[in-house]
């Protein structure tokens, strides 16, 4: 039995790449290479598909497209395997995330007390709930839960496709020290999972049955021990490897600090244009800002690639459904404006729908014929 | 055996006064019930239903005067606005109740209610009661409670309300409701194709026209009964119907008042000439910042997907659950 305390995260080179692998070993049947099942299709092909994805419940509560965005992403995650522990992981993630958005739902009923369409009424004595309760705030809720229910199931897909490695190296020289830092974040959460979920069997292989609370204590500990020794030996990996020192770095930080100090100035400059209103200000001010940032920020790692990106037919096909969607999302928001919203206060009407963007969301299920579960 | 008699005694005056108090209540409970069902069967135009207003004044100056009638005890200013039939997008916030982000397409969206209130001057939707004056409210919407004769007050500003000085009959009489029937019609007035008042330029609040008498309508549905304007001894009957605005006329009638406006009431201001064209789905009055009155129309409400576009959802749902299937039996083949 693998112990999951006892492994340190692997690290892999490509040329004088220094990026932490934050996934465990590849597996039997994951394939080789590091892309397994989805080999033909390359991380920044997901990636443009799981802003595809994202688009659609960013952009929209219109409950056609975000039951569509569902239905699709749905298929597109059973087409992957999920035998792997991150799969997993993220499986249990997506269920817990997609049960909590569930239980909104009630609690909006019972505190959202607007509407036109009343089915109970609570006394107003009752404090917070008390009032009448509607098929707005229903169907509110509901559509809130959709939107987040689509958001972790597309994260799970994506997260079950692509490594966090690959991922990693997607990001610019300058922000890799940032893509380590928000992997390890973002990972924090399924790897104690998948921690717990291999220390559940460890435990149960020797004879221990989980009955109650007072049984907890024999998973917990073993939690928590694991957890504070990966954390150390993610700590002594990263500095191993030079995680945020570099000697040549601090010659080119003192060169270049006048320009970044200018992309933080804009920076502030867009977030008060935003938040006065001036929306078109605002972006253009934090593309520049971005634009600074990207070009201007020392690089304290020179990257090479050993294998480049295969923009092979799988990959164009998967990113371009990807940008298709964002693109018709983009120009029907800033065309017709009302197609893509919905609102149910303060009248609960039927919602408009429009075919283009329906059949714009269908193009992500573009991955499934390239995948192999 | 005296002992039984004077039980016996009693007994039996205790009878007597129990029937005799039982005819006085059932003769009691009879004239209450024929008081009740004269009551009801008495003619429902002696009754007039409750109406509220709504005075809400714009950015631009312009101003809208609906009236509401209701058959409720009290509504929330909330519920008068839907029934004003007005474009309202109202935000929920736990505490002060619903905020009003938009009126009419002025505002902001429900997602950001308040969106011209960071900067400088500072402005949103300021909600108001006329209790003899404008007074602003600070709460919500959904926590104020409106009965007959109260005027509720909107104003986009960021500081003073502008709202024009105004009583509720006013404003039932701009909408072409008389709160104040002085006596039941004796005779049904002449009825009349077109109506023309003129309303002096003086500094009263509000115009003056002679307007015309309401239709009676049925709860629920849109009158198209033509209104006989009335002549000026003929008392109006109000409009019955729960939600509905009373302004009631028919779609060809035009009347052609000269008005003043509340806004417009200085004496420098011209003398503007209002073509009201009122129509059977009339909904209040807007009077704009140079005087012109126009009937407001009732809001089409979006009718949401035609069927062929239904279909087609169910068509890109199928195709979906198709793939679904797809992927679940080469599952199935790899298995």
């Amino acid at each position: 039995m693998r112990n999951p305390s006892s492994q340190p995260p692997p690290l892999h080179g490509e040329g004088e790449l220094e990026t932490v692998d934050l996934t465990p070993p590849l597996r039997a049947g994951e394939g080789v290479g590091g892309r397994g099942f989805s080999a033909s299709i390359n991380p920044l092909a997901w990636l443009f598909w799981f802003v595809g994805v994202a688009c659609v419940p960013v952009v929209s509560r219109n409950p056609f497209y975000l039951a569509l965005s569902l239905l699709v992403v749905l298929v597109v995650y059973l087409s992957l395997p999920r035998a792997s522990g991150a799969a997993r992981a993220w499986r249990l993630f997506a269920l817990v995330g997609s049960t909590l958005a569930l239980l909104s739902v009630g609690f909006n009923v019972l505190t959202v007390h607007v509407g036109d369409k009343v089915f109970a009424t609570l006394p107003e004595a009752l404090p917070i709930v008390g009032g009448k309760l509607t098929w707005n705030a229903f169907v509110y809720g509901a559509l809130s839960a959709l939107a987040i229910a689509t958001l972790l199931l597309a994260a799970a897909a994506f997260n079950t496709a692509v490594r966090q490695g690959d991922v990693i190296r997607l990001m610019p020289d300058s922000f890799a020290g940032l893509g380590i830092a928000g992997s390890i974040a973002m990972t924090m959460v399924p790897q104690t999972i998948a921690a717990g979920r291999d220390i559940y069997d460890a435990q149960r292989s020797r004879g221990h049955r989980f009955r109650g609370l007072r049984d907890a204590r024999s998973l917990i500990v073993p939690l928590l021990g694991s957890g504070l020794e990966r954390a150390v030996t993610m700590s002594e990996a990263l500095e191993a490897r030079g995680f945020g020192a570099s000697a040549a770095a601090a010659e080119q930080a003192a060169t270049r600090r006048w320009p970044l100090l200018g992309a933080v100035g804009m920076l502030t400059l867009s977030l008060l244009a935003i938040a006065s209103g001036r929306l078109a200000l605002g972006l253009v001010c934090m593309t520049g800002a971005v634009i600074l940032a990207l070009t201007l920020a020392p690089r304290r790692n020179r990257r090479t690639r050993f294998r480049a990106l295969d923009w092979n037919t799988a990959s164009l096909a998967v990113a371009g459904a990807g940008v298709g969607v964002a693109v018709v999302f983009g120009s029907l928001l800033t065309l017709t404006g009302t197609t893509l919203s919905y609102d149910p206060f303060p009248r609960l009407a039927p919602p408009p729908f429009e075919p283009l963007a329906g059949g714009a969301i269908l193009l992500l299920l573009a991955p499934i014929f390239w995948t192999q579960p | 055996m005296s002992c039984s008699a004077g039980w016996r005694r009693k007994r039996l005056s205790v009878k007597s006064t129990v029937s005799r108090g039982g005819a006085w209540r059932l003769a009691a409970a009879l004239l209450i019930l024929c008081l009740t069902l004269l009551a009801g069967i008495l003619p429902v135009g002696a009754q007039r239903p409750n109406g509220a207003g709504i005075v809400i004044r714009f950015g631009d100056g312009s101003v809208i005067y609906a009236y509401v009638q209701f058959e409720e005890e009290t509504l929330t200013s909330e519920d008068l606005l839907y029934r004003s039939g007005l474009a309202v997008t109202i935000a929920p916030y736990s505490g002060l109740g619903a905020g009003v982000c938009s009126i009419n397409g002025e505002g902001c969206p429900s997602d950001n209610c308040f969106c011209q209130s960071y900067t400088t001057p500072a402005f949103f939707w300021h909600f108001y009661a006329n209790d003899g004056g404008w007074r602003e409210l600070l709460r919500g919407v959904s926590n104020r409670d409106v009965g007959d004769g109260d005027i509720d007050g909107w104003s986009w500003t960021a500081g003073e309300s502008g709202l024009p000085e105004v009583t509720i009959d006013e404003i039932a009489l701009m909408n072409g409701v008389d709160r104040n029937p002085p006596a039941p019609p004796t005779e049904t007035p002449t009825p009349e194709p077109t109506s023309t008042s003129t309303l002096a330029p003086t500094n009263t609040p509000l115009p003056t026209a002679t307007q015309p008498a309401p239709t009676p309508t049925t709860p629920g549905e849109p009158t198209a009964t033509v209104t006989p304007p009335a002549p000026p001894t003929a008392s109006p009957t109000p409009t019955s119907g729960v939600g509905q605005v009373g302004l009631t006329a028919s779609p060809t009638r035009e009347t052609s008042p000269t008005a003043t406006s509340p806004r417009a009431a200085t004496p420098s201001a011209p003398t503007p000439t209002l073509t009201l064209i009122a129509s059977a789905t009339t909904l209040a009055v807007l009077v704009q910042p140079d005087g012109t009155a126009v009937p407001l129309e009732v809001i089409q409400t979006e009718e949401g997907s035609s069927v062929t576009n239904l279909m087609l959802f169910g068509g890109l749902v199928a195709v979906a659950a198709g793939a679904g299937v797809f992927v679940w039996a080469r599952g199935r083949r790899a298995a």
